[in-house]
């Protein structure tokens, strides 16, 4: 490790108004990083200030562990509250066990590329404390940050504009998912790779009102879902998840996805709508209990899911940054589909841009293999 | 979702007085600026309040720095220095993108009915009073001569009924004492501010007019409410208001105390010994301390704080700030509450004061470290990145 640009970053942390009670740099050989920890005074409100700690479990003396890559200071130290530290914050990555604040939304090394060095980083980290201190983490101007997921189960394809349609006037939809499970995922309908996929259910709810409160993913079990349920106000949950539990008794698996409006839209989204995706493992607990019972109980073990956004050309134009409306839809005809023209037409509808006339007064010859946009599965080969 | 802020700047070796509201309300921000002292020395030759401030300001369409009201307490110097410097006067057609400097705009001026009053012998104003007192009253002739709200940059607010009947038509411009408010250049932020005008207060029984008349005496007193989530943050802004004021305002709403209660108390006339008794400290023998006064000083939150704007405390005989006042202060909420602008973080380098205005009350923004290597780098002013 290289000691001078370590001892560099220890005097900026000594220096720093808001740190105290710097450690030594202790090098740990085997692994090749090194630790620094220290102290960070944090502001609280006035109304926490004799008592040191907020009502949500604060401190005004943080303790914090900075772990510095050997390749340091290329990359950035990496930055760990103590364990016990208030999870139920945005802006924390995901981890079972240590906190890890995410105190810049890009990568904390471009600080040590800046003027700031590493005060850019030490700043950030002040203020993401101070912000979790008066728990104002989520920024509307930022965008609205989803339900972080600390373990995910799998994932699952579908199309939010027609879920929510379908939503707007029925208060529960029902789909059928094919899924198949590897060692550690679940995989749905286009997702499957087997040709012989399992079937499950899906139950969609809408919740009827705007959710302020950000909630990181605490649910465990089917209790635990259900009580999430009525705090965001779905009241009918467990009611519907009983009724198709023995609707589909053979099933194994239960899809639940609740459809979340939030104040703003979420960041890096042009919607407000928050998908929740959850799968029960309903069979998993009576085969634990060596009986057939007749409903699911509330101890069955419950996941998260994540969601996907089908392919469609709603989905194109997002990704592609086009400056036309995400639902305004351009007939296009595309005169000429050759070589040239052939690129064109795929460029469009890889942006998103459907449907398509396409007028040519060619026909497709084999050497056009070599150029068009579109080609032949197969051919004649010398093999 | 991200806090209102409030930063008092600290000031010269004599006194003054500069804040700076930001008003974060969803998709409108508001910026308002209660006076200003804008030397053109450096505070403790560290702080540049000048950068400080301009640092936190927006700036509109054509770039230039603006503030959505400028609100001045009273017409002293040390509340005006470097006004006719740094802000923009007359029309907005007049206005000079060439500068070096960019002069900052004023959306939205708000004075009291004293800008009427033509400097004499015993009412003498500086030149940066004589000044803002002609863009106030060509903003109100705009107003007179159309009949309807200004335009941005022409708008004006006139606090308290003019004793001469000159603001009996201007009610739409015109608040009287008493009055809340809650539009800022002509945009209503009811969900997010509401102002409650205590003063300038109406001649009081056995008052003389000599003490009536006094530019202290006629400071623009405000309880701003600024509301976070299920918090309203209340500042109490004093500015040079002295023991009457405050007596007055004690029997006046002693049994309304929310109108004088307060998260942030803007220390009174630079933390001066005679906002809280009638006996002069230089003079007499024990000066004594006016209940009523102190009462009305002391409808503080819990955890609030009080700031005084002005030159480093010290136990000597100057006033203000005093040594005697900062002790009653410290009384009422305890030493860690009281703040003095020119000795924070620390005598030497003096830095402004922020404060987030939370759910939980007001927040002391910690003090950002600048840059090492760049010589001319304000970090304080940076806004922080967003979070990942």
């Amino acid at each position: 490790m290289d000691k001078f640009w370590l001892y560099k970053a220890r005097e900026y942390l000594t220096k720093h108004n808001a740190f105290k009670n710097v450690s030594d740099i202790s090098i740990s050989n085997g692994r090749k990083t090194a630790l620094i920890s220290a102290i960070v005074s944090v502001n609280l409100p006035g109304k926490y200030i004799e008592t040191g700690i907020t009502d949500i479990g604060v401190k005004s003396d943080e303790k914090v562990k900075f772990i510095f890559p050997e390749s340091f200071p290329l990359d950035a130290p990496k930055i760990l509250l103590r364990n016990d530290f208030p999870r139920c914050f945005p802006h924390i990555n995901p981890s079972k066990e240590r906190v890890i604040p995410c105190i810049y939304e890009g990568d904390l090394s471009e600080f040590l590329q800046q003027s700031e060095w590493m005060n850019g980083i030490l700043n950030q980290l002040v203020d993401w404390l101070e912000k979790a201190a008066s728990n104002d983490l989520l920024s509307y101007d930022q965008g609205w940050e989803p339900m972080r997921n600390d373990n995910t189960a799998g994932f699952i394809p579908y199309d939010t504009d027609f879920v929510t349609s379908r939503l707007e006037t029925n208060p529960v939809l029902i789909k059928e998912i094919n899924y198949e499970q590897t060692d550690r995922l679940i995989l749905t309908d286009s997702l499957c790779i087997n040709q012989n996929p399992k079937k499950a259910h899906a139950i969609f709810f809408m919740c009827p009102k705007v959710v302020d409160q950000y909630m990181p993913n605490t649910i465990r079990e089917l209790k635990h879902l259900y009580s999430y349920s009525v705090a965001i106000g779905i009241q009918d949950a467990k009611r519907m998840i009983e009724q198709y539990d023995l609707e589909y008794i053979n099933e194994d698996i239960l899809f639940v996805v609740f459809s979340v409006k939030r104040p703003v839209n979420l960041i890096g989204t042009y919607s407000n709508i928050e998908f929740l995706n959850f799968v029960i493992y309903k069979s998993e607990h009576r085969k634990k209990k060596k009986r057939e019972l007749k409903r699911t109980l509330p101890d069955s073990r419950v996941r998260m899911m994540s969601h996907l956004s089908i392919c469609n050309p709603k989905l194109f134009k997002q990704l592609s940054g086009t400056q036309t409306k995400t639902n305004e839809k351009k007939y296009i005809a595309l005169l000429g589909c050759g070589s040239l023209g052939s690129k064109i037409g795929m460029h469009l509808a890889r942006n998103g841009n459907e449907p398509f006339l396409c007028i040519d007064n060619d026909i497709f010859m084999p050497h056009n293999n070599a150029r068009h946009a579109l080609t032949l599965t197969s051919y004649e080969g010398t093999t | 979702m991200a806090s209102s802020t409030i930063s008092f700047l600290p000031v010269g070796e004599k006194n003054g007085g500069m804040t700076l509201i930001k008003l974060n309300n969803d998709d409108i921000k508001t910026s308002i600026i209660i006076d200003c002292s804008i030397g053109d020395e450096s505070i403790a030759n560290h702080c540049d309040v000048n950068q400080e401030l301009r640092g936190r300001l927006p700036k509109d369409s054509n770039d230039r720095p603006y503030v959505d009201a400028f609100i001045l307490t009273h017409r002293h110097e040390d509340h005006l220095k470097g006004f006719s410097k740094h802000f923009h006067t007359g029309s907005l057609d007049e206005y000079d993108d060439d500068e070096n400097e960019l002069k900052i705009v004023i959306r939205e001026l708000w004075s009291s009915h004293n800008f009427w009053k033509p400097a004499s012998k015993n009412y003498p104003l500086c030149e940066n009073a004589k000044i803002f007192n002609k863009e106030m009253k060509r903003r109100v002739a705009l107003f007179e001569k159309n009949k309807k709200i200004q335009p941005e940059g022409d708008r004006a607010i006139i606090i308290g009924k003019d004793p001469d009947g000159k603001t009996d038509d201007l009610a739409a411009i015109n608040y009287d004492i008493g009055e809340s408010f809650s539009k800022i250049n002509n945009i209503s932020l009811s969900t997010k501010l509401k102002g409650f005008i205590l003063g300038p207060i109406e001649k009081q029984k056995d008052e003389d007019d000599e003490s009536f008349i006094d530019q202290n005496r006629q400071s623009i007193v405000v309880q701003l409410i600024i509301n976070q989530g299920n918090f309203d943050n209340k500042i109490l802004m004093g500015a040079d208001a002295e023991c009457l004021v405050w007596e007055t305002y004690w029997n006046k709403y002693k049994n309304a105390k929310s109108i004088i209660e307060y998260d942030i108390l803007y220390a009174p006339h630079h933390c001066s010994w005679h906002s809280l008794s009638y006996d002069s400290q230089s003079d007499c023998e024990d000066p004594q301390v006016c209940e009523d006064a102190k009462k009305a000083l002391s409808q503080n939150k819990k955890g609030a704080y009080i700031i005084s704007q002005s030159r480093i405390i010290k136990d000597d005989d100057k006033n203000p700030p005093s040594k005697k006042a900062k002790d009653e202060y410290v009384n009422i909420i305890g030493k860690n509450f009281f703040i003095c602008t020119n000795e924070y973080p620390n005598e030497k380098k003096p830095e402004p004061i922020e404060f987030n205005l939370t759910n939980s009350g007001p927040q002391i923004k910690a003090i950002k470290e600048k840059s090492r290597l760049a010589a001319a780098s304000y970090a304080s002013t940076m806004e922080p990145s967003p979070h990942g």
